[in-house]
Parts: C-alpha cells; structure tokens; sequence
C-alpha cells in the first residue's frame, strides 16, 4: 500500500493532521478524501518554526503613523504592479501614504484599498488612511483587510460561457487564401515517397507556441515526418474555448503542412481537395484529433470521411468532451467531476446551460468517428470513462512523457535546514491562475510570511510574474530551442518542494515533471489528477487533502521535517522522455480486454422508487438504500456505466452486484425478485443492465454490494 | 391522490422573479398547481407566455377581499403583496366557487428559487397542519451576528414568511381565516407597533394552533439570514447541500448592493453562495420582461396617475371618517381622496417639490 505515513507512532495525531490509516483505500480523483494527508513519501513531524526577522525600516520614525503604513506597504508588490510608481523612482510607501490609497492603489497583496474603504463607510468619511486603520485598530475590531470569498471569487466573478465570448482572430496577417487546388498541389508535391498521412486538428498553430499540447503535436509531427508520413494539421482561424457554432457561412482553417504554414483554406475547400485526392493518398490515414476548440464538428467528421481514414484518435489532453469548461472547474472555482447536464452544479455554472448541445454535437462526433480514445494518464482515463458516456473504439493510457529516475545523490546533511540560514525552498511554476493552483500558492506564502523557515520562488516568463516582499521572482522561458529552461532553474535554485496545486485532475502536467527532474519534490492535492498520481507512482512527494491540510503541513513544520528526511536519503533527479504521442501508438492494439475481467467503475447508484429518485449511503463497496414503505418495484439505476470495448458498445452493460440484501437478507442470483434488466451470473456475481428491477416488497433497506476495480484497460505499452 | 397547490403573490414589478420561481419549481414538481397571486393590474402590451410557468393567475381584485380599493389603498407594494397571501391561502384551501379545494397548500416568495424537491413539507403536513420556516434554526456566537440575525428576528418576526404551507384540515382552515383576518386588519411594515406585514403575527402560531410543524432541516430557506450557521456545498454528483441537507429551497432576498452586503457579511469565503446569487443575477436578466418592468404597478398611482405617497397611506389608515369619505381613494374622477389631500394637507405639495 502506498498512502503509508511512515515512521509515525500507530494512531499519533500531529497538530492538525491526523494520521493516514494503515490499509486505507487509495483515494482516486473524484473520491472523497479520508485524511489531510494522503501520501507521503517521508515521515511528517511538527516542529516549531523560527520568526522571520523584521524588515528593517527606519523612515520616517518621527511621524509613528507613516512608520504604520511603511511597515505594511509591500514595496515590491508596490513597484511590480504600479509600473508609474517605478519609473518615476518614488518611494512607494511615502507614495501609498500620501496618494496612493486615495487613488485605490493596494499596498500589498493581502489589503484591498478600495473594498475596505467601500465596506466601510464610516473609515472612508472619517479621511482615515485605511491601511493605517486597519492596522491600528480594524483588524482587532474584526473587520476584513479584502473581500470576503477569499480568492476564488473573483473567478466565480469572471467566469463566462464561452458561447458568449465573440471568437477572435489568430491567423497571422496577410495569410494567403488557398482553394482547393492550391492544396491539391501542395499534397502532390509531398506524396512522393509518403508511406501513410495524418490530418490532425487542434485549437492553434501548434507550430508557434511552445504549451504542453502543442510541444506534443510538434514532436508527432517531426516523428511522423522520420518516416515518411505526412502531417496536414489544421487549427481555426477564428479561436473560441468551445465548438464554433455550425453556421452558414463556411469556417476558415489554418493549414501546416509538414510543420510549415501554407495558408488559410475555407473547410468545404479542404474538404473537396481531400475528396478528390482520396485516391492518391497514401495509406494508413490517420485522422488525430487533439483539441476540437473552435472547429466546427461538422467540419472535422467531413474531413476525416473525406479522407477516408482508416483511424481516427482521440486525444484526453483536458475534459473538453465532457463539458467546455474543460477542465471541469464548476464557475471556475471548484472541481466538479462532470455531473449530469441536469445537475444542480451545471444549472449553477456557467457552462451548464448550453451543455447539452454541446453535448449532442460532441456525440454526433464520437459517433460518427468511432475514436480511438488515447488518455495521457490512468487518471484522466479513469474521468473520461466515467463522465463521457460516448462511444469510442478502443480506450487506453498513452503516456506524453516518462520519466527515468537518476540515482539518488549522496546523502546530505542540513543542520539548519528551515532557519533563515537554510530556509526549505518552495517553488511555484507558471502562470498566477486560478487552475494552476496560484491562489493557493499565494495564499501559503502570505500565511508563512512570519516565519523564516521557507523561501518562496516563482518560475515563469517575465511578463507573468508577480513581485511581493519574500518571493524571489525566477524569470524563465521554455522555448522550442530550450525545452530545459525550466528544470534548469528549478534545480540552480534548489528547488526542495514544488508546489504544483492544481485544484482539478490534470491529464499529465508537465510541471510536475519537470519538478522531479530537477530534483524537488512535488506537493499535491487530492483530486489534482495525474499530479497526484505521478507523486506516488514515483514515490516524489506529499498528497494533501485540500487547502488546509496544505496550510497544515507547512505552518505545523511538517514541511521541514520532510524536507529534512529527503536530504537524509539524497536528492533524486531524472529525466524526461517523450514517447512522441500518436506517432508511436500502435493502433493494430485494439484496446481488446477479456469481458471476465471488466469491472464496475464509480457507478453512480441510485433507486428509483415510483416517480422518486433515491441516493444511496456508501460505505466501501456497499451502497445502501432506505426504503419508503412498501416499496414494491424499484429499479437499481447506475448512470455512470462501464463501456464494453468490444465494438464500442456501450448500452447494455450495467454494474456487477456480488451480494443484494433485502433487510441484511441474501436475495441470490435467480431469485425471482431480481425481476428484471439481470444479466447470467458468474461465480455469484449478476450483471445488471444499468437499469435492474427488484421486487423490495415491504422491505425497510436495500443493499447492493458491487465488485469494484479501479484497474482497468491495461495494456502493455501503456503501463510504465 | 393528493392535490397540491402552491402560490406566490407579486405585481408585475417582480415578474422576472417570479419566473424564476415557476421554473425552478415546475423542474421538480409538475404535478403540482403553481398559482400566481398577481396583486396588480395586467399590462395591456404583456406577452402571452410571459406568466406561462404557472397554471393558474387571480388577480388580487378577484380575491373577493371586502372593501378592496379602501383595503389595497393603505399598503405600499410589499404591503399588498404580503397582505392578500391569507386570503389566498383561504381560498385554495375551499375555493368560494363551491369547486375542490387543494389537499396542501404551499407559499412560496416569488424571491424563491427552487432547487429540490419539496416532498419533506408535502410529508409533514401528513401529521402536520401548518409549517413554518424559522430565519435562524441555529443560536449565533458573534454580537455582530447576534444583532443581524436574533435581534432581527425579534423585531420581525421569528418565521421566515417567503414559506408557509398548510393542510386542509380544521386547524389548516382555522390558521389561514386566522391569518387572513390578522393581515385584513393590519398588514403593514409597522415593527413599532409590533406589527411587520404578515410576519410577524406568525410568531403567535405556534402558541395559537395545534399541529404547527416548524421545520428545522437547514436546506429551506437559506437566505442571508442564516449563513451565519449555514454552508452551502456542491456534491461530485452535482447536487447542492446546505449543512449536508440537499438545498430546498433558496431565498434570494434584496438581490442588490443592501442584499449583496449582508450575503458576503456571513458567506465569506463559502464561494458557492456567490456562484448560486450570480446563477440568480443571470438568470433574472433572462427571465425579464421589458413590459413587465416598464409597467407601473397598478396600485401605486390615484386613477389620473398621480403617485401615491406612502403618508397618504397612512393617513388613510388611520382615519375611518376617510375611509367612509372615500370608499374608493383611487379615484379621482369627482375629486376624490386626492383633492381632499391637496386641500386638507400638506402631503401632495411635499412631494410635488421635491
């Protein structure tokens, strides 16, 4: 079992954490967490952690209430944010205290000028400063330093359909405009030689950005290219974070050929020229589909017919087939598992009204394509099964990248690791948004802000960087020619912990990666998808519950111990390799598992009783249901049903009940109260069919026990 | 089987909550009667479909409350609207034509949205005759929340009023002709005189009545009022619990800077509040009747469209020999209240300076 804390006394409970159960279940994204803490590699142990000293400011000494303010303007937040400030070489907290706040302008990154001087009428009419006040006296009074509903409100604030965001254009200037022809010759000329084509679809010009999806495209397409397989890749010239609405007008579509911009074409254009070149091309056609964001679907089932493909894959590399907030942020806020469309939590979202088309055309899709189903990890695999509910060929876990683990280096001895002399490194990469787990990040920093146990680092290109007092602000590119840019800075600085706080289940994360190649461990929450995952696989880090276990770890000292113990063992490091994506899937793999092995995944019961919907209490495998009186006939529903993968049908598979108990009564396969929507039994277990009849009588409780399984699809290219 | 009414009461000023009400409840309980208790005059320009989500309209004149015009005279708009739910009540427990009356009858604010099903009330009033929701069902800790929320409660009233259901029974029947007669006498925002519209009287029923359930599941009637002690959070599988308990319903009182103020005061940092009230702002922008909102409300002006104050209210109240005087003050064809007004007090010219 890998949740172990080790080297802690059965049963000790540390200030705020308790400790993980021996032989718990492995908590999965989208299960509830049993603990603050649920894997970490070292042992964890509280420790007091020495005061930062304060920083010292003398100005201004003979005026105490500039002396006040001073003390809490943070001048390189001051100076970061407030570029005028800076050029004209002003001293930010004699700036803030005779203009600043005035002007609405934040002293630091935890007091909002304006929000205080609004909530508060009586500091605003009085002329007071409001930082001063607070200082002096709101803080005591219990008034609030920023608007409550702390940091994810904002992004409840600005969350917005995607429907209602107009589509911006992203074809470079004076791009020309091919007709069909134009591509024609354009594919004559590479055909000879050609031992296979790919079109491929994502949501931009994959050759002019370095993120992790288009850095992925980018190495299929130069594999691809080794041998001898054109690569015709086509992304919207118009870019919206959904489906393009079908509409009349045709949509236009920038076309890189073997790595090289040709042009912008109108779909029906691309379409005919894939038609009347269908003939000619070579064989095997591949049809990859790695994000469908602004395309039309439409558009991308025509291509691929025209084509005449032989396959055609499907990428997981976000959750944009289960809803186009895709990475099932509910209001960009919270994790939310892609419930149903009818859910409380989609009428709630922003994205939940226009759900269902989308839903409907993402299916029209996956019906009419019959995907290959490729998941960067068990995870997102795991979710897409899960919550898609769309047909598909074959399904399985195709890894981006692996890593290959360094020999540790030799054991090192810290003695005043978590003092100012040796604070723990901590490390925060990319940019400062709500989905890569900023406001958490933030959040730590500010709370550890008065002690000088850690020292906190921020990697990200220039622009994204957010200045504060005690945050070394680290800039750092990734570009196609320096992919190793960032492990490079992760490990000049030493990096101890990356936090890597993503509060939804990434599909991969390269972060993540990068981190273990630098030698840091990595922190994670729960429900952080492949994060979490890839710390315990490699045995690289600390799974927490949620935020406050993540406050917990930290402010109780944990953290140092942790640290403390990794040094003991010497730094790890590794190294990536890219596996080149679909280039190097074997499709001639169809995915095939025995049908003896398929087991129940989540499977989401409940009881419909009359016209009444009855949810279950779970406890491990059992799922309990309180019966009204005299039920009679209900009928075990189970939404969320495990795919056969033999010929992609899905229908009539349902959930595999090993015991059902009337009243703690045994009611066995082929008893006739298992009325109806059974499937043959095998040793004890019955399949039902997602929608079962059983005769309850006057029964007062229904118990269902499922065998479950949480490994599922393996396949020998996919596990590592 | 049993039949089911629910009701709510507004003028067409509230009409785009009101649709977000008979949506949210509709979704969940199709079988049930939705009844619209439209205290106002209909707009001759109103679309069709524009109170489609209920079954039933009566207007608040058809009611056959005694003396209507003198009686809908002495409220402002949220007197009125609080003021006819009595009688309501009354009338679709034994409707006066003779025809069935409803088995339970639920009120529902038009403020309301409706987020699962209601069955828990439908079972009380099993056993139950009337059911109430308090504001708070939980006691709260800071002075601060003391004074805005128990101290509150005393002032105005222990029960919430945006809920009330009833059975019809004799103690279901005797509590509506009760209330119904309380609100005829006196149905204004008069915490002073221990008086707040139709609230307030319904601290009495427990004392006043057998069989009064008051509900205490924290997933009705959240409101401002009681997220002090109460915590909304979304499910895996998409659902909404308050305290564990799947949200009833949510009351989405004083949408506005004043209602915003007070629902961050005690949401804090329970983000889920946010997203519900800014699911309700988007929502009131779809629901909205542009003629519904341009319409002024019908009982708000004498009948040449001169504005009625509110003192002119209250003085009419409080005078019988006015009230005798003026059986219908609307209306202003010979005179009427309004000449009285203009020549008897300084009322009219008030307002017509400022």
């Amino acid at each position: 079992m890998d949740i172990t804390t080790p080297n802690r006394a059965p049963g000790a409970t540390v200030r705020g954490i308790k400790p993980q159960q021996e032989g718990a279940a492995p908590v999965l994204a989208g299960q509830v967490a049993a603990g603050p803490v649920l894997y970490a590699r070292f042992p964890l142990s509280p420790r007091s952690l020495p005061p930062r000293p304060p920083a010292g400011s003398t100005a201004g000494a003979d005026d105490p209430r500039y002396a006040v303010v001073a003390a809490a303007v943070d001048t390189a937040y001051y100076l970061g944010r407030y570029r005028d400030i800076a050029e004209a070489d002003m001293d930010p907290c004699r700036h803030y205290y005779d203009a600043g706040w005035k002007e609405g302008r934040n002293p630091n990154p935890w007091f909002d000028t304006g929000w205080y001087l609004e909530a508060y009428p009586d500091i605003r009419d009085a002329g007071i400063n409001p930082l001063y006040h607070y200082v002096v006296a709101g803080k005591d009074e219990g008034r609030l330093a920023q608007r409550p509903g702390g940091l994810r409100r904002p992004a409840a604030e600005q969350a917005v359909n995607p429907l209602r965001i107009a589509p911006w254009p992203v074809a470079p200037p004076r791009a020309p405009l091919l007709e069909a022809e134009d591509i024609g010759a354009y594919l004559h000329k590479a055909l000879p030689g050609a031992r296979g084509i790919v079109l491929a679809a994502s949501h931009d010009r994959y050759i002019d950005y370095t993120g992790g999806v288009q850095v992925l495209i980018a190495d299929e397409q130069r594999l691809f290219a080794a041998n001898h397989v054109i690569y015709l890749h086509i992304s919207p010239a118009l870019a919206r974070l959904t489906l393009d609405p079908e509409q009349a007008e045709p949509a236009e579509l920038q076309v890189v050929l073997d790595g090289v911009f040709i042009g912008l074409v109108k779909a029906p254009a691309l379409i005919q020229a894939l038609a009347s070149l269908a003939d000619d091309l070579p064989a095997p056609r591949l049809f990859a589909l790695h994000s469908f964001f602004g395309h039309r679907s439409s558009d991308l089932v025509a291509l691929a017919q025209a084509m005449r493909v032989r396959d055609s894959v499907f990428w997981v590399h976000d959750y944009a087939s289960v809803c186009d907030g895709y990475n099932l942020m509910r209001d960009k806020v919270e994790y939310c598992a892609g419930p149903p469309p009818e859910s409380l939590a989609c009428m709630v979202c922003v994205h939940g009204d226009t759900r269902p088309a989308y839903l409907r055309r993402v299916r029209q899709m996956f019906e009419s394509l019959q995907f290959h189903v490729l998941a960067p990890s068990r995870a997102a695999l795991d979710i897409w099964l899960r919550a898609a509910h769309l047909p598909y060929r074959t399904a399985r876990v195709h890894e981006n990248a692996m890593l290959e683990p360094q020999p540790p280096g030799p054991a090192r001895r810290r003695p005043k690791l978590g003092t100012a002399e040796d604070p723990v490194r901590v490390g925060f990469v990319g940019f400062t948004t709500p989905q890569k787990g900023w406001p958490l990040f933030l959040d730590l920093a500010l709370r550890c802000r008065d002690t000088a146990a850690y020292r906190f680092y921020h990697f990200a290109s220039a622009e994204a960087l957010q200045p504060m007092r005690d945050l070394v602000c680290v800039p750092t590119k990734v570009s196609a020619s320096n992919r190793m840019a960032m492990v490079n800075a992760l490990a000049e600085h030493a990096i101890d912990l990356l936090l890597v706080l993503s509060p939804w289940p990434e599909t991969f994360s390269y972060v993540a990666y990068e981190g273990f190649c630098a030698g840091a461990d990595v922190v994670a929450l729960a429900d952080s998808g492949n994060v979490a995952d890839a710390v315990r696989r490699h045995r690289r880090g600390v799974v927490l519950t949620d935020a406050a276990a993540l406050d917990a770890f930290f402010l109780d000292g944990s953290a140092v111990s942790y640290v403390q113990a990794r040094a003991g063992a010497g730094r790890e490091t590794g190294r990536l390799r890219l596996t080149g994506t679909t280039a190097t899937v074997d499709l001639a793999q169809d995915g095939r598992s025995l049908p003896a092995t398929m087991l129940t995944m989540a499977p989401s019961l409940s009881l419909l009783v009359g016209g009444q919907t009855l949810l279950p209490a779970r406890r491990a495998d059992s799922w309990s249901f309180r019966l009204p009186p005299q039920a009679g006939r209900v009928r075990l529903m189970s939404s969320r049903v495990l795919p056969e993968q033999d010929g992609g049908s899905r229908a009539r598979v349902g959930v595999a009940v090993s015991e059902l108990l009337l009243d703690g009564t045994p009611v066995p396969p082929g008893d006739p109260r298992r009325v109806a929507g059974w499937r043959s039994a095998r040793d004890g277990v019955q399949w039902t069919d997602g929608d079962a009849v059983i005769d309850t009588g006057g029964a007062g409780t229904l118990t269902v026990s499922l065998r479950l399984s949480r490994h599922y699809l393996r396949l020998a290219m996919a596990e590592w | 089987m049993t039949r089911v009414a629910c009701y709510s009461s507004f003028n067409y000023g509230y009409l785009s909550r009101a649709r977000i009400l008979a949506k949210t409840l509709k979704r969940l309980h199709p079988d049930w009667d939705l009844w619209a208790m439209v205290v106002d005059r209909e707009p001759a320009d109103l679309p069709g479909d524009a109170l489609a989500g209920f079954d039933h309209i009566l207007e608040a004149r058809s009611l056959g409350v005694p003396d209507f015009a003198a009686w809908m005279f002495k409220h402002d708009v949220v007197e009125a609207c609080t003021a006819v739910k009595g009688h309501m009540m009354a009338w679709l427990l034994d409707p006066p034509d003779g025809s069935p009356g409803y088995d339970k009858v639920i009120y529902l604010d038009p403020d309301i949205g409706v987020f699962n099903p209601l069955d828990g009330i439908l079972k009380r009033l099993d056993h139950g005759s009337v059911v109430l929701t308090p504001h708070q069902t939980e006691p709260n800790s800071t002075e601060l929340a003391v004074i805005d929320n128990e101290m509150t409660s005393l002032q105005y009233g222990i029960f919430n009023l945006g809920f009330v259901a009833a059975r019809r029974d004799r103690t279901g029947r005797a509590f509506a002709a009760w209330w119904a007669s309380m609100l005829y006498r006196a149905c204004y925002d008069a915490p002073e005189r221990g008086i707040f519209t139709d609230q307030k009287y319904c601290d009495l029923v427990p004392a006043l009545f057998d069989r009064v359930v008051v509900e205490r599941d924290p997933g009705y009637n959240v409101a401002s009022w009681n997220l002090s002690r109460r915590t909304l959070r979304f499910g895996m599988d998409g659902g909404l619990r308050a305290n564990g308990s799947p949200l009833k319903f949510y009351h989405f009182t004083k949408i506005g800077k004043i209602g915003d103020a007070m629902t961050q005061r005690y949401a804090r940092d329970n983000v889920e509040v946010y997203e519900l009230v800014n699911w309700y702002k988007r929502e009131l922008l779809l629901q909205t009747v542009p003629e519904a909102d341009r319409h002024k409300w019908a009982y708000g002006s004498f009948s040449d469209g001169t504005p009625i104050p509110k003192p002119a209210r209250v003085l009419y109240r409080e005078r019988r020999d006015l009230k005798a005087a003026f059986p219908d003050p609307f209306d202003t064809r010979r005179g009427g209240y309004l000449a009285w007004l203009r020549a008897e007090t300084d009322i009219m010219p008030a307002l017509a300076d400022a």
